[in-house]
């Protein structure tokens, strides 16, 4: 196992006065990972490059123009699941740190020891390594051995004369021994695919990597209120995009929450860590960074909309009134009435209503009679999050930054390349520029207007439907929305929603343990499809899409670009779709 | 009217000033025309100023009057000299050259140009010794060029992306970097100083 059991010692003390090499997937967790990354490489000073990537191409393109420049690779959600040995050529001193949250595993990284080193949560090594098969049911030493020893003895004999091979090879086929050897060896290997297929069947996400690293800098005590924020919108982002669930998403806030209470407790230290000489209560400047735990409404972006257009968008909200139909919309202002909110209110934007109304609002929609009367508990209507303010504006909870981050990346603009929308994302989550941060959460908003929008299309035209196991949707051709729609976290948002806006609407138990996929055509010859696995309260984060893709993909041989780290989604060439959805249909039965 | 050629004077630096790297030419006229002004305005004013120390006030307000603008003229003219010295001195860190590119050198006036020359060699003789103190045990001397650093840097390292492919880069420590385009790296900022100068590279925070 090369999961590095202490991080310090067997990761940042290792790289000390070396350059490295770092690249990034572009992710809002990946992004908060590398500021933390980066805080601890500039303590340190240590010198790196970094580089953006999106896709399995990019990764290995941007290897190879880099490579000469350090022998320390560190990889951030990127490539764990792939077996970079194999696919990157690295000369041997090359080393990689892998810090991902993308599982499986591939076992060979798992299983390399030298190259290849996996930085996990230290507190959750053992789970983490009771997931992945054990070295002996995968990896056959002995076999290996066999093989090699083989390979020579037919080199040997093909320089002897035929005979002595013949009688040998037929001393083999009769030797007892010998047959119950390749007896075992073959329950052996079907066990062993056995292990594999369990093990890849499907992908999910675990601990965030800005968690990760943040449980670094706190060990090697540099920690400070930044990077406890940063890592809060990393652990944000992935209850945003569903990697990981609620349960688990609880359980990491009320572990944050003890750094929070940490390094928020007066008399505080200042936001850049350095110790605060005057320790007085008061004497916290306004401008340091103030982060509270708060359980806050399941609204997105609230306090930067109005609550009725917060409603609108809110996923959750929007299914509980079947917001697409009439009805739903006479429901919604039903809901409000209940409030005592008066409709003006909440069309003007949340900042500047009445505060007297804002401050009921938050325990008016956990009051009983609302409860009961719309059927939803608190768990649903609050969600536990963080809060920070510093300087004289808003205050921000992390989804927040988290929609505005991802907006930013998402954002379809035809001038801007992966690089400036890296570096444009990256100053967003510095929170000095302010400018950035509003203009993500305006294109976070006109995000959400599109898919909102396109998810009403799909309910008024009853454009998703089932086929076999999975529900489809597809998008029409030459749409101007079909590039925003296929960057790889709209489109699973896209599906998501749609998905559960379908449940919502239609009543059937059949499909309610039903995946979904959504076909987005791309250009002239390609189609991106995206799948996302059956909306269920907890656990809805396993995505077997990953797998039944390739099998689908290989038993038509169509021409699939698996091009993304994440495997439900995938770039397929059109001439093939048709004959690769029905195979998709019989491999999913 | 009184004090008129010396307001010229300010005026014509102040659109010296709106295109940064042209020095209009020396106005000797001008500059002469207001020392003549000064010298009849003080003769003037030593006449007058007689019957006032015996006691008659009648002429007081017009010596008041000549000696403001006596004050004044001094003060353009002062103005003009100073500021376009500083514009000189500027010239030197801007363009890192001791001899003043030929169509500047001819607008400046001939002390101008000896001005120029002497402040080149004191700040030549200063960067000298301030070499000299980098001096270490081995005896390398580290040269300072004062007019490369003229503000002190924030840290020793910087993050800086790459606007064009430029290659493989050399570091004083012997590694090298590719400066592929859109590539960001952290370097040390002394390497790249002159990248940044010649817009390969950009200063990122």
């Amino acid at each position: 196992m090369v999961f590095i059991k202490d991080a310090k010692k067997e990761f940042l003390d290792q790289i000390i006065n070396k350059r490295v090499l770092v690249f990034v997937h572009l992710d809002v967790d990946a992004l908060c990972s590398w500021k933390i990354l980066q805080h601890l490489l500039h303590c340190e000073h240590i010198l790196y490059s970094v580089i953006p990537i999106n896709s399995k191409q990019a990764l290995e393109d941007a290897y190879n123009q880099h490579k000469q420049v350090a022998n320390n690779i560190i990889l951030i959600n990127c490539g764990a699941t792939l077996d970079l040995v194999e696919i990157l050529q690295p000369p041997e001193e090359t080393i990689f740190y892998l810090i991902d949250s993308l599982r499986p595993l591939e076992v060979r990284n798992v299983y390399n020891g030298i190259q290849i080193k996996i930085i996990v949560l230290q507190n959750e090594l053992g789970i983490e390594q009771k997931l992945v098969p054990e070295y002996e049911d995968i990896f056959d030493e002995e076999e290996e051995n066999d093989e090699e020893n083989e390979e020579e003895e037919d080199g040997d004999e093909n320089l002897d004369e035929e005979e002595p091979e013949r009688n040998r090879s037929k001393r083999k086929r009769f030797d007892p021994e010998y047959l119950e050897k390749m007896h075992a060896k073959r329950e052996w290997e079907s066990k062993r695919s056995k292990i594999l297929f369990e093990y890849y069947k499907y992908t999910y996400h675990r601990c965030s990597s800005s968690l990760v690293l943040f449980d670094l800098a706190w060990k090697s005590a540099k920690d400070n209120n930044d990077l406890l924020w940063w890592s809060i919108i990393g652990l944000t982002e992935q209850l945003i995009n569903c990697k990981i669930d609620r349960d688990i998403y609880t359980r990491y806030v009320v572990e944050l929450n003890s750094h929070v209470l940490r390094h928020n407790h007066r008399p505080a230290v200042n936001a850049l860590g350095t110790s605060n000489t005057n320790p007085a209560p008061d004497d916290v400047s306004i401008n340091c960074l103030k982060i509270s735990h708060l359980d806050d409404l399941n609204m997105v972006l609230l306090r930067h909309w109005s609550i009725l257009e917060s409603i609108y968008h809110s996923i959750d909200l929007a299914c509980l009134f079947k917001m697409w139909t009439n009805k739903g919309k006479k429901k919604l202002n039903e809901f409000l009435a209940d409030l005592g909110l008066p409709l003006n209110e909440c069309k003007q934007k949340f900042a500047y209503m009445d505060s007297s109304f804002k401050n009921d609002f938050k325990m008016l929609v956990a009051s009983e009679n609302i409860k009961e009367k719309y059927r939803y508990d608190e768990n649903f209507i609050y969600l536990s999050t963080f809060i920070a303010s510093f300087g004289y504006t808003n205050k921000l909870t992390a989804f927040d930054m988290a929609y505005a981050v991802e907006a930013l990346m998402e954002n379809v603009d035809g001038e801007k390349n992966l690089s400036d929308k890296f570096i444009e994302a990256l100053n967003c989550l510095n929170r000095e520029n302010l400018k950035a941060l509003e203009c993500g959460i305006e294109t976070a908003k006109n995000h959400l207007k599109k898919i909102y929008q396109q998810i009403q299309n799909f309910i008024d035209m009853n454009q998703i439907v089932a086929s076999g196991p999975f529900l489809q949707v597809f998008l029409e051709e030459g749409s101007n929305e079909n590039p925003f729609f296929s960057q790889i976290f709209t489109s699973k948002k896209l599906a998501r929603f749609a998905l559960q806006s379908y449940l919502a609407l239609t009543k059937g138990k059949k499909v309610r343990n039903m995946p979904l996929i959504v076909c987005i055509p791309l250009n002239e010859s390609n189609t991106l499809i995206a799948g996302v696995p059956p909306y269920r309260a907890t656990n809805n984060t396993e995505n077997c899409f990953g797998l039944a893709f390739d099998e689908a993909a290989e038993k038509t041989k169509s021409r699939v670009n698996f091009s993304y780290f994440d495997t439900s989604i995938i770039e397929i060439n059109n001439e093939d779709k048709s004959k690769f959805l029905d195979a998709l249909v019989a491999v999913m039965q | 009217m009184l004090c008129q050629k010396s307001f010229e004077l300010i005026k014509q630096l102040d659109s010296n000033f709106s295109n940064a790297h042209e020095l209009s030419p020396f106005n000797e006229d001008n500059v002469r025309y207001t020392f003549e002004e000064c010298k009849t305005l003080f003769a003037q004013n030593q006449i007058d100023v007689q019957p006032v120390l015996q006691g008659d006030n009648s002429n007081l307000p017009t010596i008041q009057m000549r000696h403001a603008a006596l004050q004044r003229n001094k003060r353009c003219l002062l103005t003009y000299v100073y500021t376009r010295m500083n514009w000189v001195a500027s010239l030197r860190f801007e363009l890192a050259t001791v001899v003043a590119p030929k169509h500047i050198k001819a607008n400046m006036s001939d002390l101008e140009v000896v001005w120029f020359q002497k402040y080149s060699k004191t700040l030549a003789n200063y960067m000298k010794s301030l070499s000299q103190a980098t001096q270490t045990n081995s005896g390398y001397i580290y040269p300072i060029d004062l007019t490369q650093y003229t503000k002190p840097p924030k840290s020793l390292f910087i993050h800086v992306r790459c606007l064009k492919d430029y290659g493989e880069f050399e570091l004083s420590d012997g590694h090298t970097v590719s400066l592929v385009k859109d590539s960001q790296h952290y370097l040390l900022a002394s390497d790249v100083q002159d990248l940044i100068k010649q817009g390969i590279l950009e200063h990122i925070d």
